[in-house]
């Protein structure tokens, strides 16, 4: 139990008027967004229109929105409640959350911490609420049902609580289309919410349905502040001799491997991305400069791996011999998650491990781009299906074998980074183009591109590219291959494609 | 009678010769050995023909395979290859499915088709641009890939001052390296290979069907063999029907 949050019902409400039992609603653009008890024995509601209250209450005290005088008059409570405890962090005026682990330790017991808190709050008409779970979400909804959530016992909780008590809470800044998509398809808890899959939420409803399920499933990672200083992320050696050889910078990168995967474990979180920073000082002119460079992995990182790395950039960095000596190394683990299920390193097999080494390797002194791996995607061309995606990023290996109207093997194997303009000409010196029956204009004759010229011995149908036929827009394409003798009486083959009523050359067969 | 006698022991010389003439000779070894001088009682071995060892290869299934020595390119050292991009995409593709690390370094233009239809993507590593020292690149991959198809865009002759590093660093890895476009002094496996003629092609009709290259292989294990290798679909299909079984 990690957090205590006290709710103060209807504040907006009671920092607007002296008499408690008054009756008084807050207005917000014509509309109720906050009433007390009085007020809602009038029969108002939250969400009525100005007008309608009028008619239903002549005599209702109806005053303007204003955050600021809420803050206000909050801030007395709060430094109240400050005598009392540390790490008191204000959500909103009206919701206070403590440290509650901290509190219980200082007081030494539940009770006495609790009564503390309350007798520090009260204030004469106004209601205190108090409720204490693990997750800031999860207390805020807890003390609006006045619960204290037993430590693990969140998504027990939460099964209970009813989409409408959540949309309540404005903290939570929750989408009400969303929630009324959300109840419209017959989900009416937090429990109905958890039980759908996470990326299903996030994939209908984006950010918006991520929000939801954090609360859900009580993964409010936000911790209340304490006053003792936050503990630094990042691990900073600073050698007592500037490191100039590689063998210094490799037992550099082991200490700082050790250290910063002693306290990942402490954490019980994983790393997928490291921030390798260093500061190079120019021996001559003293001037120092940083240089840091992201490791992205697919898998979590473990102490072997983290130091393998450093010492790799490092000595990438050292081998080019241009910057200076090092004097700090900064390493930042950007990228933290929760462990999943318990598993913190990946086994790896040998042969894979040392593969994946060198290619790491050759990525820390040329650069995460430099190492690619084909990715496949669904295309009919042998160049529209491959494309290279930097080592370490997802690769997309879906079977694309059986993608109707692909090009079958043998495939061409080379590719211009700018597939070139030619002309195709019949035995009359005609150009020989592609009507809009998909067939040949004449016979191919020669192929003529730059200053080379071919006789073309033999040519496949055309296929067309039926691409995006919703679009009339979209460029049509044909395809066809092409074999041709050159003077010297060597066979080319070519893949052609047409295109912008041009022939160009695709592919080669080289 | 000294005459006898000199005969007599000349004679009797003469048989301990003849008859004991083996283990005098071993004797008189024993004594040379004896002495030191590096020079041993054993009497010299009569060498045949170093066989050589092809356990240390990249095992490539296919035409190609059986024409190279071995089976295919050898580990831990140094060969040489014709920049036929068809080839080579063939060959990168059948090394990946066989469970090997592949990495080709400075060839952009490459096109991966193969390795998409009956190769393994997650083994191929593409490094278009190997940087200002591809060489040190190469040594750098040696250590953990099983195959290295390095391009050179220019014709290089590569000085015996900078092979000689190079050379280090891929006999202490474990990957066979192939050069294309680069020369070295003296490669292990050297092939040539040419496209030669496309088949399947009418006036009009049919498409691709089969490649013909012709190769040569020249190696210090063998003689210069050549051999008009097929690419086309009939030659995967046939792969594709061993793995099944």
């Amino acid at each position: 139990m990690a957090v205590a949050c006290l709710w103060f019902p209807d504040w907006p409400a009671h920092a607007a008027t002296d008499d408690p039992f008054a009756p008084c609603a807050i207005v917000k653009n014509h509309e109720i967004i906050v009433l007390n008890n009085a007020a809602r024995h009038l029969g108002l509601r939250r969400g009525m229109r100005e007008r309608h209250a009028k008619s239903i209450a002549p005599h209702v005290t109806l005053c303007p929105h204003d955050p600021q005088r809420d803050a206000r008059l909050f801030d007395a409570v709060a430094e109240s409640l400050d005598a009392v405890a540390a790490g008191v962090e204000i959500i909103r005026p009206g919701l206070v959350v403590v440290a509650w682990d901290a509190l219980v330790k200082f007081y030494r017991a539940e009770d006495t911490a609790m009564e503390k808190l309350l007798t520090a709050a009260s204030t004469p008409g106004v209601d205190t609420c108090i409720g204490v779970a693990d997750e800031v979400s999860t207390a805020i909804l807890s003390a609006r049902h006045g619960r204290i959530v037993p430590s693990g016992e969140s998504r027990a909780f939460l099964a209970g609580i009813s989409l409408r008590h959540a949309a309540a809470e404005e903290s939570f800044d929750l989408c009400p289309d969303t929630l009324a998509t959300l109840q419209d398809a017959g989900l009416t808890t937090l429990g109905d919410v958890a039980a759908l899959t996470p990326t299903a939420m996030m994939t209908r409803f984006g950010m918006r349905g991520a929000r939801i399920v954090d609360i859900a499933l009580g993964r409010d990672t936000r911790r209340v502040a304490p006053a003792l200083p936050a503990e630094e992320r990042a691990v900073r050696i600073v050698p007592a001799e500037p490191i100039t050889r590689v063998d210094e910078a490799a037992f550099c990168a082991r200490q700082v491997g050790a250290e910063l995967a002693a306290w990942l474990r402490a954490q019980s979180v994983v790393c997928r991305r490291l921030k390798i920073s260093v500061e190079f000082t120019d021996p001559t002119s003293g001037e120092a400069q940083w240089c840091s460079r992201t490791w992205h992995t697919h898998m979590a990182v473990d102490e072997k791996m983290i130091a393998e790395r450093i010492r790799w950039q490092l000595d990438g960095w050292l081998s080019s011999g241009t910057r200076g000596v090092i004097t700090v190394v900064e390493v930042d683990p950007v990228e933290c998650v929760i462990a999943p299920d318990g598993e913190l390193w990946d086994a790896g097999k040998a042969r894979e491990e040392a593969a994946r080494s060198a290619a790491v390797r050759v990525q820390a002194h040329l650069g995460a781009g430099a190492v690619l791996q084909p990715s496949v995607h669904g295309g009919v061309s042998p160049t529209e299906r491959v494309t290279l995606l930097p080592y370490g990023d997802a690769v997309c290996a879906e079977d694309t074998r059986a993608w109707p109207g692909r090009l079958t093997a043998p495939h061409p194997a080379h590719v211009g980074s700018a597939p070139p303009e030619v002309t195709l000409r019949d035995a009359a010196g005609r150009a020989v183009i592609v009507t809009a029956g998909v067939v040949l204009s004449g016979t191919p004759h020669t192929v003529k591109w730059g200053h080379s010229c071919y006789t073309v011995e033999g040519w496949s149908a055309l296929w067309p590219a039926e691409e995006h036929w919703w679009d009339s827009s979209a460029p049509r394409m044909a395809r066809m291959q092409l074999v041709a003798r050159d003077e010297r009486g060597m066979s080319h083959a070519w893949l052609m494609v047409w295109r912008d009523r041009q022939w160009h050359l695709e592919a080669a067969y080289a | 009678m000294i005459w006898e006698a000199v005969q007599g022991v000349a004679f009797k010389l003469s048989n301990m010769l003849t008859i004991d003439k083996r283990a005098t000779v071993t004797q008189l070894r024993a004594q040379m050995a004896a002495v030191g001088g590096g020079y041993s009682a054993e009497p010299a071995v009569e060498t045949s023909v170093v066989q050589p060892d092809y356990s240390n290869t990249l095992p490539i299934s296919g035409e190609l395979g059986e024409i190279l020595p071995g089976g295919g390119f050898p580990r831990m050292a140094v060969s040489e290859i014709d920049p036929c991009g068809m080839l080579i995409a063939d060959t990168l593709a059948r090394a990946s499915a066989a469970g090997h690390y592949v990495a080709v370094v400075g060839w952009p233009e490459l096109l991966l088709a193969d390795v998409l239809d009956h190769g393994d993507v997650h083994r191929v590593f593409v490094i278009p641009d190997g940087g200002a020292d591809p060489l040190h690149t190469i040594g750098v991959l040696a250590e953990g890939m099983d195959l290295i198809i390095f391009r050179s865009a220019r014709d290089w002759q590569i000085s015996p001052t900078r092979v000689r590093p190079l050379l280090a660093k891929v006999r202490a890895g474990c990957a066979a390296v192939v050069l294309s476009g680069a020369h070295i002094p003296s490669p292990a496996v050297r092939v040539s290979a040419t496209p030669r003629a496309f088949s399947g092609l009418g006036p009009g009709h049919g498409r691709i069907r089969g490649i013909d290259i012709a190769i040569t292989v020249r190696s210090k294990q063998q003689p210069p063999r050549t051999h008009t290798l097929t690419l086309g679909e009939d030659t995967h299909h046939t792969l594709q029907l061993q793995h099944a079984n």
